[in-house]
């Protein structure tokens, strides 16, 4: 009789000890754990409650259509509009009704320009692949004849459609690489090809097209390169696309007049009062800027290159 | 007799209390633990995760170290300031093949000038770098108390309610993704926007960029974005050496990134 009651006094124990322990575990333990895995199950829908804070430039269609049609057509239309004008989180609330204790002055977007806002992606650094578009401030600058350094970017690049040549690029056709200097060298080397001994041959603009090439080089903007007006857009290794670009607002990037230019190094036009003034002598009106059509090289072909000298030459070939 | 029953000696009397006051406790105890459910409503997820895998694939090519993605991230989930969840390193490979690598503030304003100036640098690059979402994450298995896991869609994720802050799993990562946050004072990293991929958006890094060098999508959809991506495009992982089966893909990775 000892040793039964000594056993049964030693189940007894464990007993209470199990029975404790599942009513500790049932305690401690999270209900929803074992759910997907050792983990509390109810943490992932926790986790994906959070608000989104950015919501995409398709929100902002919604009631600024406008401004976001023209950036569409702007060659920088995958730059959403939060990445400049920061999330639209309280913004889109307060015009969507879901927030109202706050005021309408709170809900405002920073719309405030820096320079570093567009030289984040388009300053020249070592590290930014080469076919990529940038500029140092200084020698851009330079370039343009642009007096002080305060200038804004935006005084001559419109914010939502800095380069607007988006339509240009699709319709373009895909052309081989163009390949510049800057390329493998790491910058522009004083003298050309042809004036280096020993120089890998390379495609230039001239070996396809001889005679654009030797026709440009009689004109006022000889000592530019091809590709500062036919802007490349590279796709991939081999191939990009090539703007047949003659669009008038791309001539007056460089060409209106602005109080912070130098007139001795770049000529300036009052636009438009220009059209105005040469009504008599040019053929343009006022659907052709609307349409954003060849305008300056109306009159300006020797500037250029003569522009009908491709239809010449295949005319000539047929 | 009637006395006798009436009479409770003082050791009878602390007994009996003492049993009822156990008795009390653990019946109140076996309540709280099996009686009622929790308080609040929990949210519940809806999609069905199984059909889910989210995979993310980072285009070296395509970076220009712009940092709007840092932005974006920094934003949309509040992370607390020289803390990161993406980050952009740099890298500048001069022509003696020395590495230098930088990422001032995580490029959160991207990059102001050249790091190298006076050397020739031969080739550069940028690396955006996340929480690679690992299969096997060292990171999920260090966590003593079960609050780091991944879930059914293969996403790496915290349960800040249960993290204890102990940092092991800070120093477990070998791709230094994790940050300890003060406060809570609990371990915090990337959630793959977990909040914005299951309402069909995409994660605030994938939406800010203006290259397109980030794309994030569900590698269980043959007809993915991403998927596609992986089928058509040579790629590699970050340490695949270490056996944690990383999730994130890059494309045009360069030997030197470590």
């Amino acid at each position: 009789m000892q040793n039964t009651a000594y056993v049964r006094r030693i189940f007894i124990i464990l007993l209470c000890v199990i029975v404790s322990g599942l009513i500790i575990q049932r305690l401690l333990r999270p209900k929803s754990f074992g759910e997907f895995g050792s983990y509390r199950g109810n943490s992932l829908a926790e986790i994906a409650s959070q608000e989104s804070v950015h919501h995409g430039k398709e929100v902002c269609r919604e009631c600024h259509d406008k401004i976001w049609n023209t950036h569409e057509k702007d060659i920088h239309f995958s730059v959403q509009c939060e990445v400049c004008h920061g999330p639209g989180d309280v913004h889109v609330k307060y015009y969507h009704g879901e927030v109202k204790l706050i005021s309408k002055e709170d809900a405002q977007m920073p719309k405030k320009y820096t320079l570093e806002g567009c030289l984040f992606c388009h300053r020249k650094l070592n590290s930014r692949p080469r076919t990529f578009a940038q500029i140092d401030p200084v020698e851009h600058y330079q370039f343009l004849g642009i007096t002080g350094t305060d200038v804004r970017c935006t005084e001559c690049h419109s914010p939502h459609e800095p380069l607007f040549l988006l339509d240009e690029v699709k319709k373009a056709r895909i052309h081989p690489a163009i390949f510049e200097c800057e390329n493998c060298h790491d910058s522009r080397p004083e003298k050309g090809i042809k004036e280096v001994a020993g120089h890998p041959v390379i495609f230039t603009c001239q070996d396809c097209h001889p005679a654009i090439v030797k026709d440009f080089t009689k004109h006022k903007h000889s000592f530019m390169r091809c590709t500062a007006c036919h802007l490349f857009y590279r796709e991939n290794e081999t191939s990009g696309r090539i703007f047949k670009n003659s669009n008038q607002r791309f001539c007056l990037l460089c060409h209106e007049q602005k109080p912070f230019r130098d007139p001795n190094k770049v000529p300036q036009i009052d636009f438009p009062k220009h059209l105005e003034d040469t009504a008599s002598v040019a053929d343009v009106n006022a659907e052709d800027l609307k349409d954003n059509k060849t305008v300056c090289l109306k009159c300006h072909t020797d500037f250029v290159h003569d522009s009908d000298l491709i239809k010449k030459i295949r005319g000539s070939e047929r | 007799m009637k006395n006798e029953q009436k009479k409770l000696s003082r050791r009878g009397f602390i007994r009996r209390a003492l049993y009822n006051t156990a008795g009390i406790c653990v019946g109140s105890i076996t309540l709280a633990a099996f009686g009622k459910s929790e308080d609040k409503p929990i949210p519940q997820m809806t999609d069905d995760l199984s059909e889910f895998d989210w995979g993310f694939i980072v285009d070296i090519t395509r970076c220009i170290g712009c940092g709007a993605c840092v932005r974006a991230c920094k934003a949309e989930n509040k992370v607390p300031d020289s803390y990161f969840r993406t980050w952009v390193e740099r890298y500048e490979i001069d022509a003696n093949e020395d590495v230098h690598v930088d990422s001032p503030n995580g490029a959160l304003d991207s990059f102001k000038e050249n790091h190298v100036q006076d050397k020739h640098i031969v080739k550069g690059f940028f690396v955006p770098k996340l929480c690679n979402h690992c299969r096997t994450s060292p990171c999920v298995q260090v966590c003593p108390v079960g609050a780091s896991f991944v879930s059914p869609d293969g996403v790496v994720l915290i349960d800040k309610k249960n993290c204890i802050g102990c940092g092991y799993c800070v120093q477990a990562c070998p791709y230094g993704c994790r940050y300890l946050s003060r406060p809570p004072g609990t371990a915090d990293k990337c959630t793959l926007c977990y909040h914005r991929i299951h309402r069909g958006q995409s994660t605030a890094c994938v939406l800010a960029c203006p290259r397109k060098a980030r794309v994030c999508g569900n590698l269980k959809d043959p007809d993915s974005e991403i998927r596609r991506m992986l089928n058509e495009r040579p790629y590699y992982m970050l340490k695949p050496e270490l056996g944690t089966n990383p999730k994130c893909a890059y494309i045009g990775l360069d030997k030197e990134v470590k």
